[in-house]
């Protein structure tokens, strides 16, 4: 009793394991049983056991319970393919008037949303696109091909890069002075002259259309869960699944229900980039103090008013701040987009990695990453920015920057002139640099690749095959050899340990619905790749985090480093360890590290930086040593925020853990990535994108609930 | 009065203990439901083994040979080019190239993207469909021992003009689930 009383937490946590290991130790594996093998079959087999629900008939090959529960709920893709299907196909057929065949015709009505909804969002990308680049089709929208053909003088002709070039310097020197300015500039050349030009307008088009209307979609919902807690109580869930969610499974039911293109991936893009928008706009409003709302009551403010000159004004830095995310959100997906259409730099980097052209890759590689820095830097600009409402200022101090614009316009225009002249035989090079016309540094980087190749492929060999056979292939088999019932003890364990019942009850439930659908052991392989990358860059982030915080100058340096790595969208990350490890498991997993050791270093450095100078000194006069310090007040402090850099690196790590799919993997990636190239694959995707973000709930719900107890057991909540 | 007594000794109890009783409830109930589980949905592992034994014996060669394919497959390395007649990537011999040929399934994008590349009616049909193809197929000429690999490129809507593309498949990528096409050679 005295024990348990001196040691409550570790008593329960030794109970726990050797529950957890005797269950492990006393249930086999069942005769026949085969390792990561979807449950429910297809095939007919009579040593099949069949259950039919809602018209869906599931066949699975049953076993003992305690090793692996029956999939019972193998049959919700298929309904929910099933109702896909019934509700584009079949469900309320309305009359419709084509112009094109001058006849009426009938079709369901989703159908026809989905149709209107693609056709609006194409239009939209096409003519933004058409203005960057030039094209005939968005004035075709509003005369005909014949109109067109007989006045070829009305084609869009499109921006010399010179005048976008300049535009973006003008704004970077607006937003935030000399540097952003010199940095647009770079990036605006770079973009021209490794001819990547096209595809970049191509990207920023659909940026262009899928991130103001994120922007709207999610101020709206932010304004409402702001002022009506039931929607707030209802947003919540969906947002944390929402965000949770890997990038690939929005795809396939966006697939479905609005086919393939730059409309599919700009809505999938909406639907990914929307989350962040609607948490910074409530975050913002709730953060206004009420002393201002009673001011504006007080100056007779009706409800609208109130909303749009008092609160969002005041609310203006988190709702900016919501712009940026959902900026980096639309260049986060414009690779993933282009898996069902979207065209531009992700599809160009796409390919060039289908053809394992590494060099290529990176150039388009380089390209995106600078776009998503320069659009970061001066959406963060723009939402520090502070307007001097009471500045006397003349004319020309006013308008400069529009002056100068609209010189560049002239100058652009005259220059993309004299190069019609000067380059008559060839191409316009002061009007766009052509696709593949530019330079390009593709064979540099292939022989680099080769010369790794042929210089370290011994010792990259020796390397993989040591982490394959000794790390990853008996970690891999411990984490399938888990008997279901021993994880759930193990999981609900230890939620009821760190939180209670409730917690418990949460994580069980989660973990129920993945044990109920047919990926079980897939979802063990997730498991088992994120808990690799995530050991492993938490040891790496704590270390460099730790280390960095202990200077000033270093922190600043850390900070701005991890700030510049998160802007790269997670598909970069991909191709420097492609060239070192080629498409293997070892690839994918060094991505996942690299990735997400970033929010692990940034965490650590921000909670040990977050730890009050009042107790360093108070340390110091004790006459403790530094490293006393560090370990007996700094990380027991810091640890609760360090533990919630751990849950983003969950998050980040499972993410690129089901990208590293496109590279082979067995997890639950490889099958949404399979559900992608399938007909019916709609229902599939999402229960799979399910699954994945449930386990990253799961491990949500208990840092979270571990990290709020522990802060207000030290007093800092 | 009982429950006045059991109360306060409830109150009186210290934390560590209640906590561990509970989880030892916990850890009961869960097993306790499992087991409940196991009785009504739990298979039995001798019914799998007796079914197997009545298999015929043509299934029992059937199995025999595709193990065969199977180990031919399975030696290939996952995630690295397979080539026949290149100087690229691991080299087929004719016998795992003909395994390999019989048993892939999937023409990858990349292979009809590279397929379409010399036939600029397949390119545009290609793009101007959304990318779309209909029925694709991986079969061994035994006659000339060669790969062929081919697909049809779906009409635009409201027409029926299909492009068939077909050529020799000379590379493939074994995954961890499947083996794919990854270069069709047409010119």
């Amino acid at each position: 009793m005295e024990i348990l009383k001196k040691y409550p937490k570790s008593i329960q946590w030794l109970f726990l394991l050797i529950v957890f290991f005797t269950l492990c130790n006393t249930i086999d594996i069942p005769e026949g049983y085969k390792f990561i093998r979807a449950q429910a079959e297809h095939i007919k087999d009579p040593n099949q056991v069949a259950y039919s629900f809602l018209g869906v008939e599931v066949r699975y090959y049953p076993y003992d319970t305690l090793w692996r529960l029956p999939p019972f709920i193998a049959w919700l893709p298929i309904w929910l393919n099933d109702s896909m299907d019934f509700l584009l196909n079949d469900w309320i057929p309305i009359e419709i008037y084509d112009a094109e065949i001058q006849e009426y015709e009938t079709r369901p009505l989703i159908l026809q949303i989905t149709r209107i909804i693609s056709a609006s969002i194409l239009f939209l990308i096409q003519a933004f696109r058409e203005i960057l680049i030039g094209g005939v089709e968005t004035v075709v929208a509003f005369t005909s091909w014949d109109w067109i053909d007989a006045n070829p003088w009305a084609e869009l002709p499109g921006l010399p890069w010179t005048i976008v070039a300049a535009a973006a310097i003008i704004l970077g020197y607006k937003l935030n002075g000399k540097g952003l300015a010199i940095f647009s500039a770079i990036t605006m050349i770079y973009i021209s002259v490794f001819g990547q030009w096209e595809p970049s307008m191509q990207t920023l088009s659909f940026v262009m259309v899928a991130a103001p209307i994120s922007f709207l979609l999610g101020m709206v919902l932010g304004i409402w869960a702001y002022r009506r807690k039931r929607v707030e109580a209802i947003l919540n869930p969906i947002l944390n699944v929402m965000q949770t969610m890997p990038h690939y499974a929005y795809l396939v039911p966006i697939m479905v229900l609005f086919g393939i293109g730059d409309h599919a991936g700009a809505i999938a893009t909406i639907i990914f980039a929307t989350p962040p928008m609607v948490r910074l706009t409530l975050l913002g409003l709730r953060k206004v103090s009420p002393e201002v709302i009673e001011a504006g009551k007080m100056s007779g403010c009706n409800d609208f008013q109130l909303l749009f000159k008092v609160l969002i004004p005041t609310a203006r830095r988190d709702i900016l701040i919501g712009v940026n995310q959902v900026i980096m959100q639309c260049l986060a997906m414009a690779v993933i987009a282009s898996f069902i259409g979207a065209k531009g730099l992700g599809w160009n980097l796409l390919l060039a990695l289908n053809q394992l052209r590494i060099g290529l890759a990176l150039e388009a590689g380089v390209c995106i990453s600078l776009i998503a820095v320069l659009l970061d830097k001066m959406s963060l600009a723009w939402a520090n920015k502070q307007t001097d409402y009471f500045a006397n200022l003349t004319f020309f101090q006013r308008n400069k920057f529009g002056l100068f614009f609209v010189g560049s316009v002239i100058l652009g225009l005259i220059l993309a002139y004299v190069g019609s002249i000067m380059f008559k035989q060839g191409f316009n090079y002061f009007y766009e640099v052509p696709h593949n016309k530019g330079i390009s540094t593709e064979a540099f980087w292939n022989a680099g690749v080769d010369w790794v190749w042929d210089t370290f492929f011994h010792s990259l060999k020796i390397f993989n095959t040591w982490l394959i056979v000794e790390v990853l292939q008996p970690m891999r088999a411990i984490y399938l050899r888990m008997p279901i019932v021993a994880t759930f003890v193990l999981v609900m364990g230890a939620g009821y340990i760190i939180g209670g019942i409730r917690s418990a009850l949460v994580v069980g439930g989660f973990t129920l619905f993945i044990a109920l659908s047919p990926w079980w052991d897939r979802a063990l392989v997730t498991a088992y790749m994120a808990t690799f990358g995530v050991i492993v860059s938490v040891i790496i982030g704590t270390i460099v985090g730790s280390l960095c915080a202990q200077h000033n100058y270093s922190t600043k340096i850390i900070i701005a480093i991890c700030d510049i790595l998160q802007t790269f969208p997670s598909f970069v990350y991909l191709i420097p360890v492609m060239m070192l490890f080629g498409v293997t498991d070892t690839s994918v997993l060094i991505a996942v590290i690299i990735y997400a050791t970033i929010p692990a270093t940034r965490y650590t450095v921000e909670g040990l930086r977050s730890v009050p100078s009042a107790l360093h000194d108070a340390g110091s006069m004790s006459g403790v040593t530094r490293l006393q310090r560090l370990f007996k007040i700094e990380y027991p402090l810091a640890f609760p925020h360090i533990m919630l850099g751990i849950n983003q690196t969950v998050v980040f790590a499972l993410f690129m853990v089901i990208i590293g799919a496109m590279i082979g993997t067995e997890d639950l990636g490889q099958y949404i990535l399979k559900a992608l190239s399938d007909a019916k694959g709609g229902g599939k995707g999402l229960i799979l994108g399910l699954c994945v973000a449930f386990i990253g709930l799961a491990v949500d719900n208990l840092i979270r609930t571990w990290a709020e107890k522990r802060k207000k057991h030290l007093g800092i909540a | 009065m009982l429950l006045e007594i059991n109360s306060k000794k409830y109150k009186e109890t210290p934390e560590g203990f209640k906590k561990i009783v509970g989880l030892v409830g916990l850890t009961a109930a869960i097993i306790i439901i499992f087991l409940i589980l196991d009785i009504f949905f739990g298979g039995s592992d001798k019914t799998l083994v007796s079914d197997k034994t009545v298999e015929s014996d043509k299934t029992i060669e059937s199995d025999k040979i595709s193990d065969s394919v199977k180990n031919i497959i399975s030696s290939l390395p996952k995630g690295r080019l397979n080539f026949f007649e290149s100087s690229v990537g691991r080299q087929l011999s004719p016998s795992e190239f003909e395994a390999v040929c019989k048993n892939t399934k999937i023409v990858t994008q990349r292979a009809i993207m590279g397929a379409n590349i010399t036939n600029y009616k397949a390119q545009q049909l290609y793009f101007d469909n959304g990318n779309k193809i209909d029925k694709y197929s991986v079969k061994w000429d035994s006659s000339s021992k060669k790969c062929f690999a081919e697909y049809t490129i779906r009409a635009l809507e409201g027409t029926s003009d299909t492009i068939k593309v077909s050529g020799e498949a000379k590379g493939f990528l074994k995954t961890s689930i499947d083996t794919r096409v990854y270069f069709i050679k047409n010119f």
